[in-house]
């Protein structure tokens, strides 16, 4: 087995949002303030909402989906999101990330789209 | 029938104690017989056999180079220690291959059993619990063995060749795993090259040199100068068919000149070779029989007077045995044969162009004398070949039952789907019953739905068809298995099967089960016990998962009337029936879960939890009832843990198959509690590994396979996208940066067997 360089080990676990790593290396705190009247899961949902709207990568979306998820967002609740925000980020935003939003869902769109038997 | 009997079982043969779950051929698991005369390939022994050559041995070659014949010298040479498989098209289930593979091994050195437990379950998932098994036992080999594929290239099965990958990892020092076909392997070859673990063999190096030109020339009895024999030599390339067929012709009287032009290392000349000398020079009695007895994957004399239908055909394979090289011997005794593949393929091709109308009907006549003599498996494929859709229905009908309970899952699929494509499934409605009962259980949700379908449209479409009472019976225990209309149309399709299967006099604990659950689901908890009760006693005439199940659901009544050791007993009971029996049952993983929550004993909690994420995908809204019941108590688990990722994640499962059936009685409401209780929770804690979908924890089995991820996508019918962010999830909650980390996180917690 081949040993993985210093720098490559930082782009992958970068690249795969690896949380803990991104937050002792990076020093970018994930974990949501205490403090926050706000309840975990509406401050997971604004994340995504805020994900969404300044253009983050594929895998930033899917991470903030899922982390709604987690913090017991329904899969309708996540789609509201994309629909809430539209009038202010735009439709090329909310479209652009649709899919991605989907597939932490665990929803295909490209193969549900493609499905010739799906009703 | 003794003398007929080709499938004669590994242990007739000797092999006592291979659990195997079906009857193996027992030629498939034996080193073809070298031939007296053969010119032995000594240097390239030595080669293979070299203490420091890698685990991995590849031989690839086209027709005709001696890929068998080295091997089996080789063998030879080791006396001991050769586990052979023989692969032929029917290995494309990758329990039958692994099944013969583990038998082979087992003849070296007893596997023990767990590797044959997880391959005689229907349920058990090869990428995550067959192959780990069995590679771990490979691993753990103390006795050197050579375990030889040959014909590898039949396999298409990606299962099947995924597993292949993975057992290339754990050949333990000492061992080899050789895989012998005409195309490349199905391993990660570049890695094996990089890492110094593969030797491979090519056409090349299996080209006769010319010394040994010479000595097989020598052993043919031909008799040529030295000038003779390098020109020989030269154009045929060191060919060893070439070389072997100018070998026969010249002795018949051939000249040097011809040989050579005809017999020069290409098999387009030997095909010309073929139709324009050999067939044309041979009687055509002769020509009939080889042309025609092409069409048989296995010769025996009565079965070649069968199907050409010509008494003294047995005589000619005799005489075609002892007069030439084109067939190969697959038994001791010398009755069993096959053509060598190069000579089969020609004389099919032949038989085509000649006499294309007959093919149909020699195939039927070969399934009619398997018919005969008790070879039922082998007349369907037969009748399959011929295109012989009614046969074949009638044939899969009796195999079908038996085939499923031997976990012989993508055979049976492969039927139904054959007999599907020609219509012939309509007007067979235990067929049609079975395809869904099998689909549904094997998490095929739709494919289950549309069989389903068609079972209604057979009872109800036509006023006037006979009657059918075991189809009958069959086709409500569906209905009630898959809850398409609510729980009080279950209710009423579980009742209707119990009078019928009285009716003919069956003892089905499956009704039972039935009747229960649609008690429980009615909110009637005493008569549905009762009913689990009369499932448990009929324990003699049911299948274990029946039993496991009725005994689960025993457990939950007992917990829901607070009766905790009771429960706890009957967890225990159920455990006991599926570690028996080698199976993995959802409902039962999570009652054992909850009990040992409930007792406080949280990492064996953890274990159940952890387990039934193994299972999960399995188990679809295809049975919903179970789906819904198993996962609401997997979420209790998970919240009595305080692992809130891991109930939300099970959770969003009962919510989709709740979309999808949204009748399920008592359940609803359960659900409804479930939901609340999980709205009021503030936290987001929990194992991130317990926060894994279903969708993530059925690629996972897939990531320890050599498939890339566009590959494993196409085994999903997903997307590529879809299939790469899963895979990242799946690093991210398992803390992995890498595919071979995330395997070992994956061991390291449980998630994978092995």
């Amino acid at each position: 087995m081949s040993q993985t360089a210093r720098f490559q080990e930082t782009l992958r676990r970068l690249a795969m949002i690896d949380e803990a790593f991104v937050e002792d290396q990076a020093g970018l705190r994930l974990g949501q303030a205490t403090e926050l009247v706000l309840d975990p899961k509406t401050a997971a949902l604004l994340q995504l909402g805020v994900s969404v709207a300044i253009g983050s990568p594929a895998v930033c979306i899917e991470w903030s989906a899922g982390r709604a998820l987690v913090a017991g967002a329904t899969d309708d609740e996540i789609a509201d999101v994309l629909l809430a925000i539209a009038p202010v980020a735009g439709l090329g935003r909310v479209v652009c990330a649709a899919p991605d939003v989907a597939t932490a869902l665990g929803y295909d769109v490209a193969a549900a789209l493609d499905d010739p038997g799906d009703p | 029938m003794d003398e007929t009997n080709v499938l004669e079982s590994v242990r007739e043969t000797g092999r006592e104690g291979t659990p195997a779950a079906f009857d193996l051929v027992a030629s498939k698991l034996r080193c073809p017989p070298t031939r007296p005369g053969t010119v032995p390939r000594s240097s390239l022994i030595d080669r293979l056999a070299r203490f420091d050559s890698g685990p991995i041995v590849s031989v690839v070659a086209p027709a005709g180079y001696g890929k068998t014949t080295l091997l089996s010298q080789w063998a030879v040479r080791n006396g001991q220690g050769f586990a052979w498989v023989q692969v032929d098209e029917r290995d494309n289930d990758p329990k039958v291959l692994l099944t013969y593979i583990a038998a082979a091994l087992d003849a070296v050195q007893p596997l023990g059993g767990p590797v044959f437990d997880a391959l005689a379950s229907q349920a058990s998932s090869v990428p995550g619990s067959v192959v780990p098994r069995l590679g771990s036992a490979l691993a753990s080999m103390t006795v050197p063995a050579v375990l030889v594929l040959d014909d590898v290239h039949l396999l298409h099965n990606s299962e099947c060749r995924a597993a292949l990958s993975v057992l290339a990892d754990h050949v333990p020092a000492g061992s080899r795993l050789v895989l012998a076909g005409r195309a490349e392997p199905p391993l990660r070859v570049a890695r094996l090259r990089a890492e110094g673990r593969i030797t491979e063999i090519g056409p090349g190096d299996l080209l006769l040199t010319a010394e040994e030109a010479t000595a097989l020339l020598r052993d043919a009895k031909v008799a040529l100068g030295h000038d003779e024999v390098a020109v020989l030599h030269q154009r045929t390339e060191g060919w060893p068919t070439g070389l072997y067929l100018a070998a026969l012709y010249l002795r018949e009287g051939g000249s040097v000149g011809n040989a050579a032009a005809s017999f020069g290392g290409d098999d387009r000349l030997i095909s010309a070779y073929f139709e324009s000398e050999f067939l044309a020079r041979i009687s055509s009695r002769d020509r009939e029989f080889l042309t025609r007895t092409a069409v048989l994957d296995r010769m025996y004399g009565p079965l070649c007077e069968a199907v050409l239908d010509l008494a003294g055909s047995a005589a000619t394979l005799d005489h075609l045995v002892r007069s030439n090289l084109l067939l190969v011997p697959l038994d001791r005794r010398g009755r069993w044969h096959r053509y060598h593949h190069l000579f089969r393929d020609m004389l099919l091709g032949e038989l085509h162009r000649r006499e294309p109308e007959l093919i149909p009907v020699l195939r039927r006549r070969a399934a009619g004398w398997c018919l005969r003599n008790d070879l039922p498996e082998e007349a369907l494929e037969y009748s399959m070949a011929a295109g012989d859709a009614e046969t074949a229905a009638l044939l899969v009908e009796r195999l079908v039952w038996a085939t499923w309970k031997q976990a012989r899952v993508v055979t049976v699929q492969r039927w139904l789907q054959w007999l599907g494509d020609r219509g012939a499934l309509a007007a067979r409605p235990m067929l049609l019953v079975w395809a869904s009962i099998i689909a549904s259980q094997t998490a095929r949700p739709a494919a289950a739905e549309r069989w389903a379908d068609a079972v209604d449209h057979w009872q109800h479409g036509d006023a006037a068809r006979p009657p059918d009472p075991a189809a009958e019976a069959w086709a409500a225990v569906l209905r009630a298995i898959l809850c398409r209309r609510g729980v009080k149309q279950m209710r009423a399709d579980a009742d209707e099967a119990a009078w019928r299967f009285a009716a003919a006099g069956i003892m089905a604990p499956v009704t039972a089960l039935c009747q229960g659950v649609a008690r429980v689901l009615s909110g009637d908890t005493e008569a549905g016990d009762a009913f689990f009760e009369d499932a448990v006693s009929m324990r003699e005439s049911g299948a274990p998962d029946a039993l496991a199940e009725a005994l689960s659901e025993r457990a939950l009544i007992a917990m829901a009337r607070g009766e905790w050791s009771r429960a706890e007993v009957l967890a225990g009971q159920a455990g006991a029936v599926t570690g028996r029996a080698g199976i993995d049952d959802l409902l039962t993983t999570a009652v054992r879960a909850r009990v040992a929550s409930h007792r406080g004993d949280g990492p064996e909690a953890r274990r159940e939890l952890i387990a039934a994420q193994r299972i999960r995908p399995s188990l679809s809204y295809a049975q919903p009832h179970l789906a819904v019941q198993a996962r609401i108590e997997l979420t209790r688990a998970y919240l009595a843990l305080d692992d809130m990722a891991g109930a939300r994640t099970v959770m969003r499962e009962i919510e989709e198959v709740l979309r999808r059936r949204p009748d399920l009685g008592t359940l609803v409401g359960e659900t409804q509690a479930l939901r609340t209780r999980l709205a009021t929770e503030r936290g987001s804690g929990g194992h991130e590994a317990s926060s894994l979908t279903t969708a993530e924890l059925r690629v996972l089995p897939m990531l320890a396979t050599h498939l890339s991820g566009p590959e494993i996508a196409a085994e999903l019918f997903l997307s590529p996208h879809t299939v790469k962010s899963q895979q990242l999830s799946l690093y991210r909650k398992l803390g992995a940066a890498s595919r071979s980390q995330a395997i070992a996180r994956a061991r390291e917690l449980g998630l994978l067997e092995g």
